[in-house]
């Protein structure tokens, strides 16, 4: 048998104070991530553990991180936050990762330093940007930062999400939840869907008058006829979607009596989820890693940014061709991305990387389904090679394992992720 | 399909060595992505299961792949990859791989040992 590694030695001790650093003439390069989602907490723990002549850094300015995935589950009070709440204890002791928790506030990627809020100054070989969404928050008049403390988004975790909680809980008896749905590309694409479900499994029982009303801007969404088949079983006549050819769009918000005004008409709601269409986040803005789309095109199998070399983009803010905007795309792009940086930096032998992308998606406490899909690389964009869903012919039983398999996932990939 | 625990395979960690440093909950890291072995090729293809078992061999409702005999692994992704056996997640998993591919990452994953807490 092998005896104790030095990670293992010092995960086994707790000792992760005394854990000595390479000496300087050991590392062979500096690996800098910014954002420690679920995108770059991946590539941290992967490219750590992987390549141990790596120093990683991870700079995020969070003490923990909320899933936005599944929280739709604690919007029902179904899950606690608590349960969705990770920290980065586990990637510093066992993997050895420099967490620094800072903003990043400028990347010059001519002299390949990042600098964060605190003054500090990080060189890097190799830099990983996995900055989420941010909003576009001159599409709707009326919404900007300060409105979401009186119409929540909720499209990030954490405050914003107990905010709308907090707000479905005190709703009047019998009034209208009203949830708006962004154009493509965003977040999660079931995502609202499976809030309104969610949300209508909590009224269903605690305010069984109240209606929920989704204002879409597209004409079709994902998953649509299974979400619908669930809407008419369990909730019937509860929620009501709103296609966009009906709307015209989300034009206007006003917080003062929490009204959306579409193109053809304005609807008051008692409570008000406005989720806004999306662009990368604010540090891939900033840098010129974001094209006119918005997005940060990167290349296929390294993740490495089309626009500017060494570095690499992964998770929702990159244009990954046909993959969605997922947390489970972005823990399978990071691990692509941190296997290429190793073989760069190292020489490591790499492996074709596999793309996958995997959902299980809520329609009630004990009914969900799941969806799979597999990418390739086609030129220098990403394609779907397979997508199997479920389907509405599906019997309650196979729902409800599919509920308890949902739950079990949510583990085993948040310890992929942050254990 | 059970998992073979009994084995006892090179990667493990001595337990009494362990017992010897932990204060707390034992917690042994020989199968995770956190061993020396994770760079390799098997270990580059079994990153993509870690996102929905664990490789530290704790249960989750998902079936437990860690201690599971080599060829078993590769039956059972096989049968996936020819439709003998059913499961959307599994059959696009097992369709994206070569022949090759399972044998590699069966070999990896039946090298992995439970940890023990």
């Amino acid at each position: 048998m092998n005896s104790l590694t030095r990670r293992e030695f010092v995960a086994a001790t707790g000792a992760a104070a005394l854990m000595p650093q390479p000496a300087r003439s050991q590392i062979a390069a500096r690996v800098v991530v910014i954002g420690g989602g679920v995108g770059g907490a991946t590539v941290a723990k992967y490219l750590a553990a992987s390549a141990p002549r790596i120093e990683v850094t991870l700079v995020e300015p969070k003490l923990r991180y909320t899933t936005c995935f599944f929280s739709n589950l604690y919007l029902a009070g179904l899950r606690s936050l608590e349960s969705l709440t990770h920290g980065y204890d586990t990637l510093a002791q066992k993997y050895g990762v420099k967490v620094i928790h800072d903003s990043a506030t400028s990347i010059d990627p001519v002299s390949k330093t990042v600098t964060l809020a605190s003054g500090t100054t990080l060189p890097y070989d190799r830099l990983v940007v996995s900055p989420g969404i941010a909003f576009k928050y001159d599409s709707i008049v009326g919404y900007d930062e300060a409105a979401t403390q009186f119409m929540p988004h909720a499209w990030s975790a954490g405050p914003q999400t107990q905010l709308l909680r907090n707000q479905l809980e005190s709703m009047e008896q019998g009034g209208v939840f009203a949830i708006t749905a962004p154009v493509d590309p965003f977040r999660c694409p079931p995502g609202p869907y499976e809030r309104a479900s969610l949300v209508a499994s909590y009224f269903k029982t605690y305010n069984p008058r109240a209606k929920i009303l989704i204002l879409d801007e597209k004409d079709s969404f994902f998953e649509q006829d299974l979400f619908q088949d669930g809407w008419s079983r369990h909730y019937p006549g509860m929620i009501e979607w709103l296609p966009g050819q009906f709307t015209g769009g989300v034009k206007a918000v006003n917080v003062k009596d929490l009204s959306i005004r579409t193109a053809n008409e304005t609807f008051r709601a008692s409570v008000a989820n406005i989720i806004p269409p999306q662009r990368a986040g604010r540090l891939a803005q900033q840098t010129g890693l974001a094209n006119a789309s918005g997005w940060c095109p990167v290349d296929p199998a390294t993740f490495e940014s089309k626009l500017h070399p060494a570095i690499h983009v992964v998770g929702d803010a990159s244009d990954a061709g046909s993959m969605p905007k997922s947390a489970f795309v972005a823990n399978a792009q990071a691990k692509a991305c941190a296997y290429s940086i190793a073989a760069a930096l190292t020489g490591a032998a790499r492996a074709a990387p596999h793309l996958f992308n995997t959902c299980y998606t809520f329609v009630s406490d004990n009914d969900a389904w799941s969806d799979a899909i597999s990418f390739a690389p086609a030129g220098d964009t990403i394609k779907v090679a397979e997508i199997l869903i479920s389907n509405v012919d599906e019997n309650a039983e196979t729902r409800r394992v599919g509920a308890r398999q949902a739950e079990g996932w949510y583990d085993a990939f948040t310890h992929d992720v942050f254990g | 399909m059970s998992a073979n625990r009994s084995r006892e395979k090179s990667l493990g960690v001595p337990r009494s060595v362990v017992a010897l440093f932990a204060s707390g909950p034992l917690m042994v890291f020989a199968g995770d992505i956190g061993a020396s072995t994770s760079s390799g090729l098997g270990a580059q293809l079994a990153a993509t299961c870690a996102s929905c078992h664990r490789l530290d061999g704790q249960e989750t409702v998902l079936a437990s792949i860690v201690g599971v005999d080599e060829q078993a692994l590769a039956r059972m992704l096989l049968a996936f990859k020819s439709g003998e056996r059913s499961g959307q997640i599994m059959s696009v998993v097992s369709h994206s791989l070569s022949d090759d591919e399972i044998a590699t990452v069966a070999r990896y994953l039946s090298t992995l040992r439970v940890e023990t807490k």
